[in-house]
C-alpha cells in the first residue's frame, strides 16, 4: 500500500474485513470533478508563472554569495601579513657584550706608544752603521712608518737579510722595528716571551735587572749581528717591562 | 463464514485494487509523489496530473465514505485539491505527500462538520451503491445484502472510528501516520481502529447466516 505499512498491524487489522471492504463497489471520481481540478491546477500554474521569478534565483544567488564571501575572506588572509605584529628579531649586536668603552683602544694606544717610543730611541751611530744590521735594514722610512701596533700587517722580513738602506734608518725606529720583526703585537710578543722563559739567556742577570741595562744588552746583541738572540731577549724584555719607554 | 466472504467477492474477477491491499507492497513511491509535487511547484502541470490520477480515487472514496454524502464528498474533494494547489509554493518534502494530502482532507472534513452539524441527516444508506452489470441477479442480491450490511456497519461507526478505518484501508496509512493526521496519540488511533474492525467483522459474521439461509 505504501511505505507506512512496514509493520502491518496484524493484531488489529482483519483480513476478512479488508477483503470485505475491498469488495465494495469500486467508486471512481466523476469526470467533471477531474476536469475541474485539473483545470484549476493549470490555471494556477499559468497565472503564477512570472517571466522573471525572484524566488527562483534566491538559492543560486545565496550560493554565489557564499562562495564569493569565502574567497574574499581567504584572499584577505593571504594578503595580510600575519606576522606584521611580531617584533623583529634583533640583528644588531647586543651592546651588553661590547667591550668597555676605550678598553681595546687603551691597549692599542699602549702598543702604539711603545712602538713609537721604541722608534724614538736615540740610536747609536756605531751600532747601526753596519749596513747589514737586520733591524735597521727592515726599518721603514720615517714617513712610511706604520703607527699601528699590529705588526702582522707589515712584511715579515727575515732578520738575517741585509737591507741596503740600513745606514739611513734612524735609531728611533729600532724599537719599533724590533716589534715588527717579532711578527706580533706587543701582547702577543709578551705571550711568546713566556715560552722562551726557560731558553738560554743572552743577557746576564745584572743586565736584566733594569730596563735600561737590559735594553742596552739587546742593542749590543743587535750590533753584534746576533739577531735571533736579540729577538729572544727583546721578547722577554717586553714581558718584563711592557711600559718601557726608551729614553730619547 | 468462508462462504459468506466468497459471496462478497465477484466471481471470475481479479481482486479489485490488488495493489491497495493492506499487506501488499508499496503502491506509490513516496519520493515520486514529492518529486511530482515539486515539479508542479515549478510549473509542470503534467506532473500534477500524474499525481492527481494516482490519488484521486482513494481520496474520493475516503471522503465519500467518511462524509456518507456524495455532494459533500465532491465539495470536500475539490476543496482539498484546491488547497493542495494553492499551497504548492510553500510545499516542502519534509513528509510523505499522502500524509500531507490526507491531513488536509481530514481537516476539511472536520471543518465541514463544524459548519454543518446536521450532516448526519443527509446520510444515504448506500452512497456508492452501483451494481456491476456482469453480476448475476442472484449474486447481485447476495452481494447487495452483504454490502448493505457492511455499509450499514461502517455508517454506524462513530466518525472518529470510521475515519481511522478509512485512512487505514483506503489510504493505506500506518497507525503512526494516522495519529499524525487525526491529531491523536498512536494508542488512541489504535483503539479506534480496533473497535471499528471489531464492529465491521461482527457485521460480516452476522450477514453470513442470513446468506446461507437465503441459499
Amino acid at each position: 500500500m505504501n511505505q507506512d505499512n512496514e509493520r502491518p498491524d496484524l493484531d488489529i487489522a482483519d483480513p476478512q474485513v479488508s477483503l470485505a471492504y475491498r469488495s465494495m463497489t469500486e467508486v471512481s471520481t466523476p469526470a467533471k470533478l477531474d476536469a475541474a481540478v485539473l483545470d484549476e491546477a493549470r490555471v494556477a500554474a499559468s497565472r503564477n508563472r512570472p517571466a522573471f521569478s525572484i524566488g527562483g534565483w534566491l538559492r543560486p544567488a545565496a550560493f554565489v554569495a557564499t562562495v564569493g564571501l569565502s574567497l574574499a575572506v581567504l584572499l584577505e588572509f593571504r594578503e595580510t601579513e600575519v606576522f606584521d605584529s611580531v617584533p623583529q628579531i634583533a640583528t644588531e649586536p647586543d651592546d651588553r657584550y661590547r667591550p668597555a668603552a676605550g678598553g681595546a683602544d687603551r691597549a692599542e694606544a699602549r702598543e702604539d706608544d711603545a712602538a713609537q717610543a721604541f722608534g724614538q730611541l736615540p740610536a747609536k751611530e756605531s751600532a747601526i752603521s753596519d749596513p747589514k744590521t737586520p733591524l735597521a735594514e727592515s726599518a721603514p722610512a720615517p714617513g712610511q712608518q706604520d703607527k699601528s701596533a699590529d705588526s702582522s700587517m707589515l712584511p715579515d722580513q727575515p732578520l738575517d737579510q741585509p737591507s741596503p738602506a740600513a745606514k739611513r734608518v734612524p735609531d728611533n725606529t729600532a724599537y719599533d722595528s724590533a716589534i715588527r720583526q717579532t711578527g706580533r703585537s706587543l701582547p702577543q710578543t709578551a705571550a711568546v716571551s713566556a715560552l722562551h722563559a726557560d731558553a738560554a739567556r743572552h743577557c746576564g742577570d745584572e743586565q736584566t735587572r733594569s730596563a735600561d741595562t737590559w735594553w742596552q744588552c739587546i742593542e749590543a746583541l743587535r750590533e753584534a749581528d746576533r739577531a735571533e738572540a736579540a729577538r729572544q731577549e727583546f721578547e722577554l724584555f717586553i714581558a718584563a717591562f711592557p711600559d718601557f719607554r726608551p729614553a730619547q | 463464514m468462508t462462504a459468506a466472504l466468497l459471496q462478497l467477492l465477484p466471481a471470475n474477477e481479479p481482486l479489485p485494487r490488488a495493489a491497495t491491499l493492506p499487506y501488499s507492497g508499496v503502491m506509490d513511491a513516496t519520493p515520486e509523489d514529492s518529486a511530482l509535487m515539486l515539479r508542479y511547484k515549478d510549473g509542470d502541470t503534467a506532473a500534477f496530473e500524474v499525481l492527481y490520477r494516482r490519488h484521486n480515487g482513494p481520496l474520493y472514496r475516503y471522503l465519500l465514505r467518511l462524509s456518507l454524502n456524495r455532494a459533500t464528498a465532491e465539495d470536500l474533494f475539490q476543496e482539498v485539491w484546491s488547497k493542495i494547489i494553492r499551497s504548492r509554493h510553500s510545499y516542502r518534502a519534509t513528509a510523505k505527500f499522502s500524509t500531507f494530502l490526507y491531513r488536509v482532507a481530514h481537516n476539511c472534513f472536520i471543518d465541514h462538520v463544524r459548519r454543518n452539524k446536521r450532516h448526519a441527516s443527509n446520510i444515504p444508506l448506500d452512497p456508492d451503491n452501483a451494481a456491476s452489470p456482469s453480476d448475476e441477479p442472484d449474486v447481485t442480491a447476495e452481494k447487495a445484502l452483504a454490502r448493505r450490511r457492511l455499509i450499514a456497519a461502517l455508517t454506524a461507526l462513530p466518525d472518529e472510528q470510521r475515519d481511522v478505518f478509512l485512512l487505514h484501508e483506503e489510504a493505506g496509512l500506518s497507525l503512526d501516520i494516522i495519529a499524525q493526521v487525526t491529531g491523536v496519540s498512536r494508542e488512541t488511533a489504535k483503539s479506534r481502529l480496533r473497535y471499528a474492525v471489531k464492529k465491521l467483522k461482527a457485521a460480516i459474521i452476522e450477514s453470513a447466516p442470513e446468506t446461507e439461509a437465503a441459499n
